[in-house]
């Protein structure tokens, strides 16, 4: 057997180049820091204070002695205060991003309801003030419509991949304020076009004069900046979900191409409560492409057809999407699907549709009735 | 697709293949005096000593200008071959991906924009590792391929997988390799075994032009060019839902000798296909979807071993499919879902009849795993 020539060198090398490939490409857990940030949302203590948004439903932006600032991220939602002995009674309470009718009740943990909030003027519609004198101990405040839950058919709308068309989002904002029947708008992230703070900041500026709240999951494009931690802190949960007028929707963070196996574990419960419900679920990028080989996807096909069979069986009875700038109207898993990226970012050519958002009608009693697109750039 | 298959085939043809040297399966040690019996274009050896100057330039500048390894060492010819290949990689990317990005990933075009993209990037990586193995291998490599290939092959191995969405770990891998003239058929099954999940796939191949069993009929390198067709149907018990895969795709390897005598004993590989899968779901109520992949494979290796002893090749890979195992690279930031997974495989018999096979790949998971080979046919 002849001596092999003096392999080391070769070998050296490629094992180097091997190991820092294979360490410098990342690892396959690549959701699960969000994931856990998602768990610490709507939490905050100042002065011997603690406000928990029940279910994370909101991000507490603001929290200092006498004063709290609250993102919701749903049209009603619960927040439990417990306030020590020594800490300030009256506080002020800002909740940005809710129904434009929205009122606050208050109780205490014996269940009286006569702390009386104060209601203050706001100039911005879906922004809520009160003035509140929290007593000693565990109480509870519920922000919710006016009107209570929907009995009669209502509608919202879904809007997602704005990005760098922030500058013309407007006139998305003034055609959804002149349907009065759209009750919030949901959307599959991808509001900005790297997460920046001032780029988020931008956003809710523009999102001022939207009558509605607003109520996304994030992006890929919102992972840009410190891997999404900036949205989080700002916007809330990138995973969670809330009920409104008997409808589930349950938004996922699929922004990495992936869900975190954290985020599948609240899936399976949240599924089990939505059996019984018409239940929507969005997420940004949408398990498969129509279009396979482009592969806008899951990076993992077949953890997109795990999830997709979670879907179903869960009784899901639509799906939205984003990522992909244009409409695509199909089905997943039997499952009505709709990918929706007609914010405004570089759109898809060719493909006749432009700008746009969707609508979704929904009926207490019957459920999803009709989904539209409105397209506008076209009129 | 068409212009894809064009241009890869054309790239891995590059450099006058019909060339090939009759002492390619020769160790170094044991060959005549340079250029005695070989074709007049390349010399048997490196005329060139590896320096630092060397490969520090594959890096820098050669990360952006391949072949530079190749340039400071004064082999010029190679050098500029590699740079071609880059230029060539590089054209086939802006071809591909300018269209992407100025129609939005249009559906009317992102089909072959994506594989020509995916093949550039692959020339552009084969010039840049052609040229490191240039300046780093000794001199006619440490191994040389095989001119025949063996008429039967089987593998039986453990794979270990870890992808965090799904509760599998272990598997069990079958494979049988059967050649019969130009033809070839690999099935392969992966059992797990601490969950339902298996793949069966049945591979078939027909070799245009390459080794082929039977010494009469012996090639002169481990270049080859194949056609290839595949069935796969892997069922995900355990999560309800079954995928049924059909696929077509050309495969090609070139031996770099033909590129430039420093790269003797290292090959590149390239191939394109597209498939067709069926989704099915156990959940009632649901119906099948259809989906498509691009499938996109390129890599570099080198052979290991001369002839007469034990011999094998490793190889490092990107493979663009997002089906399998390894499916796509999950990667913090923007990123996530377009790209394919790495791999880095080798195999190796130690005597006639018995190797060992192993592989690693990264993509939304990690595999890992060995199989033992039991060969029959030529001596090594």
């Amino acid at each position: 057997m002849k001596a092999l020539p003096q392999p080391r060198p070769v070998l050296r090398t490629i094992l180097v180049i091997a190991l820092y490939g294979a360490t410098g490409l990342g690892c396959v857990d690549v959701a699960e820091e969000r994931a856990r940030r998602d768990e610490t949302i709507g939490k905050g203590a100042s002065a011997e204070t603690t406000f928990e948004i029940v279910d994370g439903l909101g991000a507490i932006r603001r929290l200092e002695p006498g004063v709290v600032s609250l993102w919701a991220k749903a049209p009603s939602i619960q927040i439990k205060v417990t306030r020590g002995e020594s800490a300030p009674a009256t506080w002020l309470l800002t909740v940005s991003n809710t129904l434009p009718d929205a009122v606050l009740e208050a109780s205490t943990e014996s269940g009286a309801t006569a702390l009386a909030p104060e209601s203050l003027s706001s100039a911005i519609a879906t922004e809520k003030r009160w003035g509140l004198t929290i007593p000693g101990g565990t109480s509870a405040l519920f922000l919710h419509s006016r009107r209570g839950e929907p009995v009669a058919p209502w509608r919202f709308a879904v809007l997602s991949d704005i990005q760098e068309a922030i500058d013309r989002v407007q006139d998305i904002y003034a055609r959804m304020n002149a349907d009065p029947r759209i009750t919030f708008v949901v959307s599959a992230g991808d509001l900005t076009t790297q997460g920046k703070v001032e780029q988020l900041e931008r956003f809710q500026h523009e999102l001022e004069s939207l009558r509605v709240p607003f109520f996304p999951t994030l992006g890929n494009h919102e992972l840009g900046t410190e891997g999404g931690a900036v949205y989080q802190r700002r916007f809330g949960r990138a995973s969670f979900r809330f009920v409104y007028g008997g409808m589930q929707f349950t938004f996922l963070d699929s922004a990495s191409a992936t869900v975190d196996p954290l985020v599948y574990g609240w899936l399976d419960a949240w599924l089990a409560e939505g059996r019984s419900r018409t239940h929507a679920v969005l997420m940004h990028i949408p398990p498969i492409d129509p279009v396979g080989v482009r592969n806008g996807s899951f990076a993992d096909r077949n953890e997109a057809n795990k999830l997709l069979a979670k879907l179903a069986e869960g009784g899901v009875d639509i799906t939205l999407y984003g990522h992909i700038h244009s409409y695509y109207p199909f089905s997943n898993a039997g499952i009505p699907a709709y990918i929706s990226g007609g914010g405004g970012s570089i759109p898809e050519r060719f493909d006749g549709i432009g700008r746009h958002y969707l609508t979704v009608d929904v009926d207490p009693e019957r459920g999803i009735t009709q989904t539209g697109v409105v397209r506008v750039d076209r009129d | 697709m068409r212009a894809v298959l064009v241009s890869v085939t054309a790239a891995l043809a590059l450099g006058a293949p019909g060339h090939a040297r009759a002492d390619a399966a020769t160790p170094p040690s044991a060959r005549e005096t340079p250029g005695e019996d070989d074709c007049a274009v390349e010399p048997p050896q490196k005329e060139f000593a590896s320096s630092a100057w060397g490969t520090a330039a594959v890096f820098l500048p050669g990360a952006l200008v391949h072949g530079s390894g190749h340039l400071v060492v004064g082999d010029s010819k190679t050098g500029l071959r590699l740079l071609a290949l880059e230029g060539a990689g590089l054209g086939m990317l802006a071809t591909g991906f300018v269209p992407i990005v100025l129609s939005g990933a249009s559906r009317r075009l992102v089909g072959p924009a994506a594989a020509l993209s995916a093949a550039g990037v692959g020339l552009f990586a084969i010039s840049f590792l052609a040229d490191l193995y240039g300046i780093v291998a000794p001199a006619g490599g440490v191994g040389a391929p095989s001119g025949v290939a063996p008429a039967l092959q089987t593998a039986l191995g453990y794979r270990y997988v870890y992808n965090p969405v799904f509760s599998y770990r272990q598997f069990m891998v079958q494979e049988i390799d059967y050649r019969t003239g130009r033809w070839r058929l690999h099935p392969s099954a992966w059992f797990a075994l601490d969950d339902t999940n298996s793949r069966l796939r049945s591979h078939f191949a027909y070799r245009l032009t390459g080794p082929l069993p039977g010494p009469e009929r012996a090639a002169r390198d481990g270049s080859f060019l194949d056609l290839e067709a595949a069935v796969t149907r892997h069922a995900f018990t355990s999560q309800r839902f079954t995928t049924t895969t059909g696929e077509l795709a050309v495969a090609g390897r070139l031996d770099m000798a033909h590129l430039g005598p420093s790269l003797r004993g290292s090959f590149a590989e390239m191939s394109v296909g597209w498939a067709l899968q069926a989704y099915s779901y156990g959940v009632r109520g649901t119906t099948a979807d259809v989906g498509e992949l691009l499938l996109f494979r390129f890599g570099y290796g080198m052979y290991i071993g001369w002839p007469g002893s034990p011999r094998g090749e490793i190889a490092l890979y990107y493979d663009h499919r997002h089906d399998g195992f390894a499916a796509g690279l999950k990667m913090p930031g923007l990123g996530s879902g377009v790209i394919g997974h790495f791999g880095a495989e080798t195999r190796f018999f130690l005597s006639n009849h018995w190797g060992v096979a192993a592989e690693a790949a990264l993509g939304s998971a990690y595999v890992t795993g060995l199989s033992v080979l039991f060969r029959h046919g030529e001596p090594l």
